[in-house]
């Protein structure tokens, strides 16, 4: 009953699966089963982000908004054991200083973060990041809970991140803010179809 | 060492120390110049690096952009991208030419390469071909991931190389700064060193030297030699202690010159203070600088009275017409002359000697007082006269004999001839009166004959004739003696030497004829500014003289001559002669061979004295046995003519 719930609504939410959804993964069977190693299978959620959600992402992050090439279809990805849940895989890019740096963040079902992965970031301090400390400082934490490492001017990381990324705190930021855009994004524009997945 | 060496040490160490400082501070700056350019090198190549950073970061995001929105169009854009990033890479390749950055610029231009292959191979796929796009992106990723890593490992290096270089360039201006301070420290104490040393080696010794020289006037010996000192100065302060020996000495040698001086001018005082005439020092210009103490007596006043006065003043002598010194006249001996009438006692005689003292000429006069000599002068005149009177009178009597004899034969023969006029008188006169009574004319005739008239008229006129002869004669004789006995007019007159001679001769005729034979050769014809009378007594008493000397019979030759502008009168007898050893003598007064009461011994002394007055002079030879001669010689008279 609930996979016919899924796909209908998945053929309702995604009627156009065929047309090209940015900021998508790769390879997302392997890279899903990589973040959520108990995945049997996977569905994707396309949604349009638009003006109002990005007005909204820019009301709850003022300085932190949307830039408009993040406007268009972007999908989710629901990691499922069988009919269960396991949690969410979403790709969202940042601008860096060597172009866009694409991270596939792994949620679970509170929209705790579970685990991220970098599938494009140019930068050799890309392996600072791929730390198990630094990688500690998300995982397990939860939109409100990751605001607070931002700093006073709602953009950067404040030092007890920064503490962390020592050699790469340009990047922590974009980590950052990745993860705060993704976490409100996720939340704002897929939480009905989540709510009706559980 | 000399002063030189040292200077030439000195120029040596300054310039080797110059060239020292100057070739390290060169080397050094031309360091800083290398280091500073390779670090602005470097700068530019941290520059370019920069901008390709920037060019990366656009092309990368290009890339991103085709990637997110599949705009192949963007593929091209990427590809001059890709170009423009190569020639960036080959500048950088350049500029970092030899190192290891060079191979990674080639990794990075070899990898933009790649990466273009793969952005122009998108245009070529498919839009539904999503597994080939997402190769080519991943592909891509890999590549500009790698050439990303490769980017900022350059970057990395280069900005370690400009930093290496800017430490390097700070290292080395510092150490520039640091070695200019060390080396112009080092060179200004140096300096301070040798100049230190100079003062010490060279100056001080000077300073010791010159502050030794002036010191005020000490009795201890001064030490002016230097031992540690340039050989010059060495040198130099043994000369100057020799010097100042040498002025120690000398200087007790002029002290004791200056009391010998001293005791000299006491002497010098005394004696001018002491001598008995007036002692005058007098300038060229005639003014009195120094006198003593006779001349206040002379001149009846003080000293300061006397000094810077003119000798004129007081010697109206000394002074020319104009009033001037008179130079000429104050070299004079023993010349007499007269004080200013102001004087009671006028008469001086004085002396001058010209003199230098201290090189500017002066006038040493004395100055005696010669009023009671003058005094004794008129006396000794007057009695000298009287002398001479006397002596002429006594030669008168010598005289009188022959003259007495001389007048009496003519007043023998007057007196015979006037008897026989007294005798022709009565008869003259008994013819007169006859013939004026007017007898008769034989009576008369008578008369005439036996009176013997005629005879007597022709009588009476050579008894009358000789008889006035005599009278003349004895009128003569009388007239020659009263001349000789006459005394001269106070003034010479000019009169002839010969006729004086002649004179002498009518006179001594008489005493000399019986015995003596005079011969007279009177050429010289010219006159003589004499006392006639004189003049007359000392041709006499030569010619008594004469006479004397012949026993019985003898021969006098007067002549009369001009020798070399003067009279030259000889008196030559050939008498007894003169014994040699009398003849220095025969002048002398009271000085006779005669025997006593035959002589005064005046004689000869009163005719050399009569020829002084006139200015000449008497010589005698004699022999003995053979007679003598007496020369007189005499100053002719010149007449002066004013034109």
């Amino acid at each position: 009953m609930k996979s016919l719930i899924i796909i209908v609504l998945l053929l309702v939410v995604a009627p156009d699966v065929s047309a090209i959804a940015y900021c998508s993964l790769r390879d997302p069977v392997a890279q899903i089963k990589q973040l959520f190693p108990q995945k049997t299978n996977q569905l994707s959620i396309v949604k349009d982000i638009d003006e109002s959600t990005r007005s909204r992402v820019k009301q709850a992050l003022p300085n932190n908004d949307l830039h408009f090439s993040e406007l268009g279809k972007h999908t989710l990805y629901v990691a499922m054991n069988n009919q269960d849940v396991l949690g969410y895989v979403h790709v969202r890019s940042e601008q860096s200083k060597w172009g866009l740096v694409e991270i596939v963040w792994a949620l679970d079902k509170n929209l705790v973060i579970k685990d991220f992965a970098f599938q494009r970031c140019r930068s050799p301090k890309k392996a600072l990041l791929d730390s198990r400390d630094f990688k500690q400082a998300f995982i397990g934490k939860n939109y409100q809970s990751l605001k607070k490492l931002l700093s006073s001017n709602g953009i950067t990381a404040n030092a007890l991140l920064l503490d962390k990324a020592k050699q790469a705190p340009e990047l922590a930021n974009v980590v950052l803010r990745c993860a705060l855009k993704t976490l409100l994004i996720t939340e704002l524009l897929w939480w009905r179809e989540l709510n009706q997945l559980e | 060492m000399k002063i030189s060496n040292y200077n030439q040490l000195l120029a040596i160490f300054t310039l080797l120390s110059g060239m020292i400082i100057f070739s390290t501070l060169w080397s050094q700056y031309q360091k800083i110049e290398t280091v500073s350019r390779h670090h602005f090198e470097s700068r530019l190549l941290v520059q370019t690096v920069d901008h390709l950073f920037i060019t990366s970061q656009i092309w990368l995001t290009t890339q991103d952009l085709l990637f997110s929105d599949r705009q192949t169009y963007l593929a091209k854009g990427i590809s001059e991208q890709s170009s423009q990033l190569i020639q960036l890479l080959n500048n950088v390749s350049l500029r970092v030419k030899g190192g290891e950055s060079e191979a990674l610029t080639y990794q990075l231009i070899a990898a933009v390469k790649q990466n273009d292959d793969i952005v122009n191979a998108f245009s070529q796929l498919s839009m539904e071909d999503i597994s080939a796009w997402q190769k080519n992106i991943a592909d891509s990723d890999l590549v500009t991931t790698g050439y990303v890593a490769i980017l900022e490992d350059v970057y990395a290096k280069v900005l370690a190389e400009n930093t290496a270089l800017s430490k390097q360039l700070i290292t080395t201006t510092e150490h520039f700064t640091t070695l200019s301070w060390v080396l112009l420290s080092l060179y200004l104490v140096s300096i301070v060193f040798v100049v230190s040393w100079f003062s010490k080696y060279i100056v001080k010794p000077i300073e010791n030297i010159t502050a030794l020289a002036q010191q005020p006037h000490q009795q201890k010996k001064l030490e002016f030699r230097q031992r540690n000192a340039p050989k010059e100065i060495i040198t130099l302060s043994s000369a100057i202690q020799q010097f100042a020996q040498h002025i120690t000495v000398e200087k007790q040698k002029a002290e004791q010159e200056r009391l010998n001086v001293s005791q000299a001018n006491e002497k010098i005082n005394t004696i001018m203070d002491t001598i008995p005439c007036a002692l005058l020092l007098i300038n060229e210009q005639g003014l009195i600088t120094k006198c003593n103490n006779e001349s206040e007596q002379l001149f009846a006043t003080t000293k300061s009275q006397i000094n810077n006065h003119y000798i004129a003043d007081f010697l109206p002598a000394l002074a020319t017409l104009e009033g001037k010194f008179d130079v000429a006249s104050v070299l004079k001996s023993m010349e007499e002359s007269l004080l200013t009438p102001r004087f009671k006692k006028p008469h001086v005689e004085y002396s001058g000697r010209k003199i230098e003292i201290e090189g500017r000429v002066n006038y040493l006069i004395t100055i005696s007082d010669i009023n009671e000599r003058k005094h004794s002068q008129k006396a000794l005149s007057a009695l000298n006269d009287q002398l001479v009177n006397a002596e002429k009178l006594a030669s008168i009597g010598q005289l009188s004999a022959g003259i007495a004899h001389e007048i009496n034969n003519p007043v023998g023969y007057i007196r015979s001839n006037l008897d026989m006029l007294k005798d022709y008188f009565i008869p003259i006169v008994n013819y007169i009166q006859l013939a004026h009574s007017h007898q008769q004319q034989e009576d008369v005739n008578s008369l005439y004959k036996e009176g013997d008239i005629e005879f007597i008229v022709n009588d009476i006129e050579p008894l009358i004739s000789a008889t006035l002869e005599g009278a003349a004669r004895v009128s003569k004789i009388i007239k020659d003696l009263g001349n000789y006995a006459h005394v001269d007019n106070p003034e010479p007159e000019i009169v002839s030497i010969d006729t004086l001679v002649e004179q002498s001769l009518s006179l001594v005729t008489n005493e000399l004829k019986y015995k003596v034979e005079i011969t007279t050769a009177l050429n010289a014809k010219v006159d003589v500014l004499g006392f006639p009378q004189k003049l007359l007594q000392v041709f006499i008493n030569m010619l008594v003289n004469a006479s004397h000397a012949i026993k019985n019979k003898g021969l006098i030759d007067i002549q009369s001559n001009i020798i070399d502008g003067e009279v030259s009168l000889s008196f030559k007898d050939n008498g007894s002669g003169i014994a040699e050893q009398h003849l220095k003598n025969i002048f002398d007064p009271f000085f006779t061979t005669k025997p006593v009461g035959k002589g005064t011994g005046l004689g000869l002394h009163i005719v050399r004295s009569i020829i002084d007055e006139h200015k000449g002079r008497i010589d005698v030879s004699s022999a003995i046995g053979e007679g003598s001669t007496f020369t007189i010689y005499l100053p002719i008279y010149v007449a002066e003519i004013y034109v």
